[in-house]
C-alpha cells in the first residue's frame, strides 16, 4: 500500500508508443549506433536531469552529471546485462555521479556545515553558504520558495539528501535506496526519518 | 494522548508515519496507523507536514527540468561518447623479461598512434642519414690477392734468412708488408 504519491520513475523501462523499441535500442547502442544514442539521450535526459537537480540542486552540475552520465552509458553499454531494466541501471548512472558530487562538494567545503548525523544531530557549526542561494538572478527568477529549499537542502548531509530525493523525487522503494546508496534498510529509514524532519523546521512557513 | 502517537516517536524503528506514506509497512501495520490518524490531529499534521516536503521537493525537481536548457547536450555528450571510444591499438602482450627488441616490435604493430608513427620515421630518418655519412671502410687485401702478382712493389729488402717485401694493392690501394722465409733450417735446439 503506497499513501503518497511520488513521481513514477517507471524503472520497467517500457516504452513510450511511437517511440522505438527499447530492446532494439539497446541493441543498436551496443554496436555504438550514433542514431540510437541519439534517441536514447533525448528519451532519458529530462528524466535524468530531475534526479540530477534533486541531488545537486544546481542547473549547471546537473547538466553535467547528464552528460557525463550518458557518455558512461556509451562506454560501458556493454556491461548492461539486461538483468534490471535499462532505466534502473542508467538511474543508478545518474544518481551515483551526483552522489559523487556532492561528496566532492562536501570535502571542497571550506566553511563550517550543519549537517544532520544519522542520529538527528547537528554536526559542526552553522553552515553560511547554502548551494545557489548566492547567486541572485537566482533568487529573483525561482522566488523565495526555492531558495529557502536550496538552503534547507544544503543542511542536509549528502546521504540524507540523497535518500530523501531518491524517496521523494524518483519514488524508489526503500530496499532500492538502500542497494543505490549501499546501505541498509534501516539506515535508510532512519536517514528519511531525520532528512523530513530538518526539511519540515526549515521549511514550516512554506507547508 | 494515543498510546500509539507517532509524533512522539523519535528513534529508528518506531516511526511509523515515514513509512506508512511511503507505503512500505505491512498491510496490519499500515491498519493500525491509518486507524490511529482517524483520532490524533498531531499525527494528521504531522503526516500533512511530511507529504508538503514530498510535494516540495517534487514539484522543485520537476519544474527546474521543465526549464532547462538541453541543447547542445546532444552535441557534447556525442563529442565525448567519440572521444572515448577511437578504437585502441591492439595491446601485444609483453612478457616482463623481455628486452627491448620486444618492445620495439611491438611498437612496429599496424595500428600505431600518429606520436609512435612519428618516432618510428624519425628513427629511420636517422638511421639512414647516419648509415650515408660513414665512410666505406678499408677493404683488407687477401693473402690470395697478395699472391697474385698484380700489386705494385715499393721496396723490398734481402736478408740471409729471407726478405720484406712493400706492396701496395692496385685495386684497394692498401699497403701490404710481405715476409719470406727462405731460411729452412730448423730453429736451435733450445736445449743446446
Amino acid at each position: 500500500m503506497n499513501n503518497s504519491a511520488p513521481r513514477s520513475s517507471n524503472d520497467s523501462g517500457h516504452d513510450e508508443p511511437g517511440l522505438p523499441d527499447l530492446p532494439d535500442l539497446i541493441d543498436r547502442l551496443r554496436r555504438h549506433d550514433e542514431k540510437a544514442f541519439e534517441v536514447v539521450v533525448q528519451r532519458y535526459r529530462k528524466r535524468a536531469y530531475t534526479t540530477a537537480y534533486a541531488m545537486l540542486g544546481d542547473e549547471a552540475e546537473a547538466m553535467d552529471v547528464v552528460q557525463e552520465a550518458f557518455i558512461r552509458v556509451f562506454k560501458t553499454i556493454g556491461a548492461f546485462k539486461g538483468e534490471s531494466s535499462f532505466y534502473t541501471w542508467f538511474h543508478r548512472i545518474v544518481t551515483n555521479l551526483a552522489i559523487d558530487r556532492l561528496r566532492r562538494r562536501k570535502t571542497r567545503q571550506t566553511q563550517p556545515l550543519t549537517y544532520i548525523n544519522d542520529e538527528g544531530e547537528d554536526e559542526g557549526e552553522e553552515r553560511h553558504e547554502a548551494d545557489g542561494i548566492n547567486n541572485p538572478d537566482r533568487v529573483l527568477e525561482s522566488g523565495q520558495l526555492r531558495v529557502d529549499l536550496n538552503r534547507a537542502l544544503s543542511e542536509l548531509s549528502p546521504d540524507h539528501r540523497a535518500v530523501i530525493m531518491l524517496r521523494e523525487v524518483d519514488g524508489l522503494s526503500y530496499i532500492k535506496i538502500a542497494e543505490v546508496t549501499n546501505c541498509s534498510i534501516g539506515t535508510v529509514m532512519s536517514r528519511l526519518f531525520y532528512a523530513r524532519k530538518k526539511l519540515q523546521e526549515r521549511l514550516k512557513e512554506h507547508l | 494522548m494515543d498510546k500509539l502517537c507517532y509524533t512522539l516517536k523519535d528513534k529508528l524503528g518506531k516511526d511509523k508515519l515515514g513509512p506508512f506514506l511511503d507505503g512500505e509497512l505491512t498491510e496490519e501495520e499500515s491498519s493500525a496507523v491509518a486507524a490511529h490518524l482517524e483520532t490524533c490531529s498531531q499525527c494528521r499534521d504531522a503526516l500533512m507536514g511530511m507529504r508538503s516536503v514530498g510535494v516540495l521537493l517534487r514539484d522543485d525537481a520537476i519544474k527546474a527540468a521543465e526549464e532547462a536548457n538541453y541543447s547542445g547536450l546532444w552535441d557534447r555528450v556525442r563529442a565525448g561518447s567519440l572521444a572515448e571510444t577511437v578504437p585502441a591499438a591492439p595491446v601485444t602482450p609483453v612478457k616482463g623479461n623481455d628486452g627491448w627488441l620486444e618492445h620495439f616490435l611491438a611498437g612496429l604493430r599496424p595500428m600505431l598512434t600518429p606520436i609512435e608513427g612519428l618516432a618510428v620515421a624519425l628513427l629511420v630518418v636517422g638511421v639512414v642519414y647516419f648509415a650515408a655519412t660513414l665512410r666505406p671502410p678499408m677493404a683488407r687485401p687477401s693473402v690470395m690477392e697478395a699472391a697474385t702478382g698484380n700489386e705494385a712493389e715499393i721496396d723490398s729488402i734481402e736478408t740471409d734468412s729471407g726478405a720484406v717485401m712493400v706492396v701496395q694493392s692496385p685495386e684497394s690501394g692498401a699497403t701490404i708488408i710481405i715476409l719470406v722465409d727462405t731460411d729452412n733450417t730448423p730453429d736451435e735446439d733450445p736445449t743446446t
